[in-house]
């Protein structure tokens, strides 16, 4: 699996050839299984277009300078979990099923689609 | 901070972690409604859970204002835990606000004693009033 960063040329979040994403090398595209990070050196491109289902290994975002959207209708799916980090938003408006936890360490998750199947934690639960 | 917009949907359960947060279905200063499978809040200082909910305007239905945020519990209930803080815009009428339902025969809300509000006036429980068809009224201000 590869890290991933999105780095938006075009709009889609997607496995059929949108090079949005960057591996550290270069443009990138995504492959089922990668590790992906929305962050804050992305252009200024805050909005994510998911038609398809993707299953990434692990889906973070960490966004301080911008509010990202996840829109489509498309799903993050598989066992992935997903962290919220960064003090702005995310807004999730996609049905997703990915069954990992979800987790808000910072920032604002906005839940305006579905999480049909993960567990959301508000920040890491205490152990 | 964990919102929704007009709707929002967590089939699994919300659980309090470390570190201050907020829930509030439509998002602070906006209605909504936010459905979850089940909740667990934290009132433990340093650790809080603040619910916040935006209160509906009216009309009442069936004596109860239901136009407001709305947080619907799935089956696995809702665990509030003492301390924990509900806050709430201005009512513009006085009366009932519908704020948590549960959808599901088996939803529950278990808090050991309220939370802390910032109006004055206590919750009441009233399981099994409905003011609209397939949404019960968990709890009403």
């Amino acid at each position: 699996m590869e890290q991933h960063r999105w780095h938006r040329t075009g709009t889609l979040w997607d496995t059929a050839g949108q090079q949005n994403w960057n591996n550290g090398s270069g443009p990138a595209l995504f492959n089922t299984a990668d590790n992906v990070t929305f962050n804050d050196t992305n252009n200024g491109h805050y909005a994510v277009t998911l038609n398809s289902t993707v299953s990434p290994t692990s889906v973070t975002v960490n966004n301080g300078s911008g509010d990202y959207t996840i829109s489509g209708s498309g799903a993050i799916a598989g066992t992935t979990g997903l962290t919220k980090q960064g003090t702005s938003a995310l807004t999730l408006a996609t049905a997703n099923t990915y069954t990992g936890n979800t987790t808000v360490s910072a920032g604002t998750l906005n839940v305006t689609g579905s999480l049909v199947s993960t567990n959301v934690s508000t920040a890491p639960v205490p152990r | 901070m964990l919102a929704s917009g007009a709707t929002g949907s967590i089939s699994g359960i919300v659980l309090a972690g470390t570190g201050t947060h907020t829930i509030a279905p439509g998002g602070v200063g906006s209605i909504g409604s936010l459905s979850v499978g089940g909740l667990t809040t934290s009132g433990q200082a340093g650790n809080l859970t603040t619910i916040n909910f935006d209160l509906g305007a009216g009309p009442a239905v069936s004596g109860i204002i239901i136009n407001g945020d709305l947080l619907t519990l799935g089956s696995n209930g809702a665990t509030i835990d003492p301390g924990t803080f509900l806050t709430f815009s201005t009512p513009t009428l006085n009366g009932d606000f519908r704020l948590i339902g549960d959808t599901a025969a088996a939803a529950w809300l278990v808090a050991s004693r309220w939370p802390t509000f910032t109006l004055a006036v206590p919750p009441a429980v009233s399981p099994g009033r409905s003011a609209i068809p397939s949404i019960r009224d968990s709890l009403t201000l």
